[in-house]
C-alpha cells in the first residue's frame, strides 16, 4: 500500500464491518504491532489520504510540477497494484501506471477539481490496464507475485500460493477484490471505477472470495 | 486497509510499485512537462523577434488608420447624412419647430419620427375637440 496499510488483525473489523478493539490481545508482540501501526501509519485514514491527494492535484493544476511526486507517493502503489492485478503482467502494469501519470501531467488543470481523486485515478488505471491487456497478443509471459508479506503480522493464508491462485481468477473478479480489500473502495465506487453496476461489483467480489477460500482451503 | 468482513489477506499486501518505475515515470513526466508547447503569451514575452513583430504590426495598424480615408470621406452620401442640414417641408418644419435646429441633419430623421407622430396626434386631438365644441 502506498501511504497507509492494513492494520493488525485485532484492529480490523468485526463481522458487521464495525471497528473493534479486541480485548483478547494476548501477546506482547500483538500489542507492539498495534502501537507500531498507530504511530507509523500517518495519515491513517482514507479520508486523510484523499484530502492530501486532492491538495496535491490542485497544486499540480496550478503548475507546481513537484506535486507529481507527491501524487505518486500517495497513490502510485494502489494504481500499480490495480494494474498488476488486472493485467497479471509487470510490464503491462508499469505501462498503465506510466500512461496515467503522463496523462495527469499533460492536462493537469483537468484534475484540479476532481471530487473523488482516488476513484478517478483508479478508473483511469483500470482503463489503461484494460487497453494494455487488450493490446497484448501473447499470453502472460510470467507468473507475477501479486502479494508481498507484511512484516510482523501473522498471515492467515499462504500468500504466495494465493498470489498464484489469484491469477487463475477472471481479471474482472481479481480487480474487484483488489479495489475492495486494498484500495478500500465501496462497492458503489468499484462500480464507477470498473463501469459496472454496484450489484455486479458486490457479486463479483463474493464469487471471487468464495472461490479463493475454496482453493486455499480457508473456512468462511 | 481491508473494509471487508473477513481478513483473508491479513499479513499480505499488494506488490508495490518499484523505485525504478517511480524514477522512470517521474522523469518522463518532467520531460513531458518541459516539452509541452508554450502558450502565445509566453512565446510573445520570451521571443525578441515576436515582440518586434507585434510592435511592427501595431504600428502599421495605427498608420493605416490615420492614412486611409474614413468611410464618410469615401462616400459623399454618408457625409451628407451626417453633416448637411436637412430642409424639411414647411408643414413638417412647423410641427417640429421645437425640435429642430440649424444643425439638424438627415441622420437625425429617425429620432424625429416619434416626435412627429406625437405632434400629429396632438393636432388631430385638438382639431376633433374644437369641432365638437363648435
Amino acid at each position: 500500500m502506498s501511504a497507509w496499510r492494513s492494520p493488525p488483525h485485532h484492529l480490523s473489523h468485526d463481522k458487521n464491518g464495525d471497528s473493534i478493539g479486541h480485548s483478547d490481545v494476548d501477546t506482547i508482540g500483538d500489542t507492539l504491532a498495534a502501537v507500531e501501526f498507530a504511530v507509523d501509519s500517518q495519515p491513517s485514514s482514507r479520508a486523510e489520504v484523499d484530502e492530501e491527494l486532492k491538495a496535491a492535484l490542485r497544486q499540480l493544476s496550478e503548475g507546481k510540477g513537484d506535486a507529481v511526486e507527491r501524487v505518486w507517493n500517495l497513490i502510485a502503489d494502489d494504481l500499480y497494484g490495480l494494474a498488476l492485478w488486472r493485467t497479471g503482467s509487470t510490464a503491462d502494469a508499469e505501462d498503465a501506471v506510466q500512461e496515467v501519470f503522463l496523462r495527469l501531467s499533460s492536462r493537469p488543470a483537468k484534475f484540479g477539481g476532481v471530487r473523488n481523486p482516488r476513484a478517478y485515478l483508479l478508473r483511469m488505471t483500470h482503463n489503461a490496464a484494460a487497453d494494455a491487456a487488450r493490446r497484448r497478443e501473447s499470453p502472460m509471459p510470467e507468473s507475477v507475485p501479486t502479494l508481498v508479506a507484511i512484516e510482523n503480522v501473522d498471515a492467515r493464508i499462504d500468500g504466495r500460493r494465493a498470489s498464484d491462485l489469484l491469477l487463475e481468477l477472471p481479471a474482472a473478479q481479481r480487480e474487484v477484490v483488489f479495489l475492495r480489500h486494498f484500495a478500500a473502495l465501496s462497492f458503489r465506487e468499484i462500480g464507477e471505477v470498473c463501469h459496472i453496476p454496484t450489484f455486479t461489483a458486490a457479486s463479483r467480489h463474493r464469487l471471487a472470495i468464495n472461490r479463493l477460500k475454496e482453493l486455499l482451503g480457508v473456512e468462511s | 486497509m481491508s473494509r471487508s468482513n473477513d481478513d483473508l489477506f491479513r499479513g499480505w499486501r499488494p506488490t508495490p510499485a518499484s523505485p525504478e518505475l517511480k524514477e522512470r515515470v517521474i522523469s518522463a513526466v518532467r520531460g513531458g512537462v518541459q516539452t509541452q508547447p508554450k502558450g502565445l503569451t509566453d512565446r510573445l514575452w520570451e521571443s525578441r523577434a515576436l515582440r518586434y513583430g507585434w510592435v511592427a504590426a501595431a504600428t502599421v495598424l495605427v498608420a493605416l488608420n490615420l492614412w486611409l480615408p474614413s468611410p464618410a470621406d469615401r462616400e459623399p452620401y454618408l457625409a451628407a447624412m451626417v453633416e448637411e442640414p436637412v430642409e424639411f417641408d414647411p408643414v413638417l418644419a412647423a410641427l417640429l419647430k421645437d425640435h429642430l435646429s440649424p444643425r439638424t441633419t438627415w441622420a437625425d430623421q429617425n429620432h424625429l419620427v416619434p416626435v412627429l407622430l406625437g405632434e400629429v396626434r396632438t393636432v388631430a386631438t385638438d382639431a376633433t375637440a374644437s369641432g365638437e365644441n363648435s
